[in-house]
């Protein structure tokens, strides 16, 4: 039952005819359906709201048999009710369908209690009927909309699945045609007697693996996005190595957690590239022994700062410096410019090349 | 099981890798027996020539793919295989687990650990 009896003013007590009338108000004015019956099963009651959901006038229906508003499939339903009521107990909230007179069924919630008459004994019950269509047909909407929502979900993923597919492959071509590249460079390398050229074409080797070794990574990155620096800079220095040197010349890579894409990885490795194979060139001449260190860090300012030093003989005992700055420090200094970054270069007892750039946003 | 050769069979379906490779064997010092496109080429060849080690790439032309090819020569002659991927995902890590490799090198390969690859590969065969 909705509210009505709560803003209806109090019975007056003792009146047993006017309380009688006030009941019947109270049952007549309610939104539900609320039917008497016999313990036969034949209407008895039938109030406004029993009019309105089924249809019926009271005249069509009372002294009828209940059955009249159950659908044929749930006729069975009412010897339970009866087995319930007889024994006194109550039917709470049981949900249902029940038949209109024009013939559509529709689904209600009923509450079906015994009546007694005055000495206690089951006469009767009360049914009252609420129509639940509005509730099933929000419940139906909320799981299509749930439905809907999952078949986007699954749209989605299949979109994610095709997207990272077609990048691994795009990645994958990348890197062999770089593969390739290598490839022709070492056909000429090997035909090459000059050691100045055969040297100019190991570096573009090196840079090329750099190249290379972004998308290796990229293609073993979660995300194909992004991917540790740390473990990147530590092979791209070990491939400069070489083993030629290894033995007297020691590396250490030191760098914190950082992920890069694709646009720093390029840039911050053809720079390790440029600046470990100089190192590698001029710092121990004659078979010196040494140690270069590449350590990159995130500063508290939130700028990225890498650091490649040797503690060979420096700059100035070097080889006298070419008029012309080599393409490894054109290279260096370009990529820093493109990176918005800043370049400092220290000699004292071996050299150290600075470079601080600013945080790499995620793309 | 007859004894293997000490030489190497390329099997990549790029002629440029392919070549890439053999040179690097030839600055080793080590004769490369034929190279192959396909796993059935690879298989022809390594049956002919029993070489010692096989550099094999996973994709190649045709219908079968690497680990085909590993298979047939690890039944046929025996040679050891040193897989060249240019994916690394655990599919295909899986496949070549198959054949029990002595070695999977993922592109782009450094020179040093290819020659290592080789040279472990070969040390392991008492060749």
């Amino acid at each position: 039952m909705r509210g009505g009896v709560e803003i209806a003013p109090e019975p007056p007590i003792g009146d047993s005819v006017l309380n009688a009338a006030y009941l019947a108000a109270i049952v007549d004015s309610s939104d539900d359906a609320i039917i008497g019956k016999d313990l036969a099963g034949i209407i008895r009651s039938w109030n406004r709201g029993a009019q309105r959901i089924f249809g019926y006038a009271p005249e069509e229906v009372i002294g009828q048999p209940v059955q009249l508003l159950f659908p044929p499939d749930r006729v069975g339903e009412e010897d339970m009710i009866v087995q319930r009521i007889r024994e006194g107990e109550k039917v709470d909230h049981f949900e249902t369908i029940r038949r209109r007179k024009d013939g559509s069924d529709f689904p209600v919630s009923v509450t079906i209690s015994p009546i007694r008459d005055a000495g206690g004994a089951i006469v009767g019950a009360s049914k009252i009927l609420q129509d639940i269509s509005a509730r099933h047909r929000a419940q139906a909407e909320l799981s299509r909309a749930k439905a809907d929502l999952e078949q986007l979900v699954v749209e989605r993923t299949q979109a994610l699945a095709q997207r990272n597919l077609l990048l691994s492959e795009v990645y994958h071509r990348v890197k062999n045609n770089l593969q390739m590249v290598d490839g022709l460079l070492l056909m000429s390398i090997v035909k090459i007697t000059d050691l100045p050229a055969r040297d100019v074409l190991m570096d573009l080797r090196s840079r090329v693996f750099a190249l290379g070794l972004v998308h290796q990574q990229l293609m073993g990155s979660p995300d194909l996005k992004t991917f540790d620096v740390g473990p990147f800079l530590s092979e791209l220095s070990a491939n400069i190595m070489g083993g030629a040197s290894a033995d007297r010349i020691k590396l250490k890579v030191d760098a914190c957690p950082l992920d890069v894409g694709l646009d720093t990885a390029v840039p911050l490795g053809l720079l390790v590239t440029e600046l470990v194979t100089n190192a590698l060139k001029h710092a121990f001449p004659d078979g010196r022994a040494g140690q270069i260190l590449v350590t990159l860090r995130v500063d508290p300012d939130n700028r990225v700062l890498l650091t490649v030093a040797d503690n060979g003989i420096g700059h100035d005992a070097a080889a006298p410096q070419p008029s012309k700055p080599g393409t490894g420090s054109s290279i260096v200094r370009k990529l820093v410019a493109q990176l918005d970054g800043h370049l400092s270069i220290r000699s004292d007892s071996g050299v150290t090349t600075e470079i601080i750039i600013p945080f790499p946003e995620p793309s | 099981m007859t004894v293997l050769n000490r030489s190497v069979l390329v099997v990549d379906d790029h002629a440029i890798i392919a070549e890439l490779w053999c040179i690097h064997m030839q600055m080793m010092g080590l004769e490369v027996c034929g190279t192959a496109a396909t796993a059935d080429e690879a298989l022809s060849l390594a049956e002919q020539h029993r070489p010692a080690v096989v550099l094999m790439d996973m994709r190649l032309r045709g219908e079968k793919d690497g680990v085909d090819a590993a298979l047939a020569i690890h039944a046929s002659v025996g040679s050891r295989m040193i897989f060249i991927t240019g994916s690394q995902e655990p599919e295909t890590m899986a496949r070549i687990a198959l054949d029990h490799p002595a070695a999977i090198l993922i592109k782009p390969v450094a020179d040093h650990l290819l020659k290592a690859a080789v040279i472990e590969a070969l040390g392991g065969l008492n060749a």
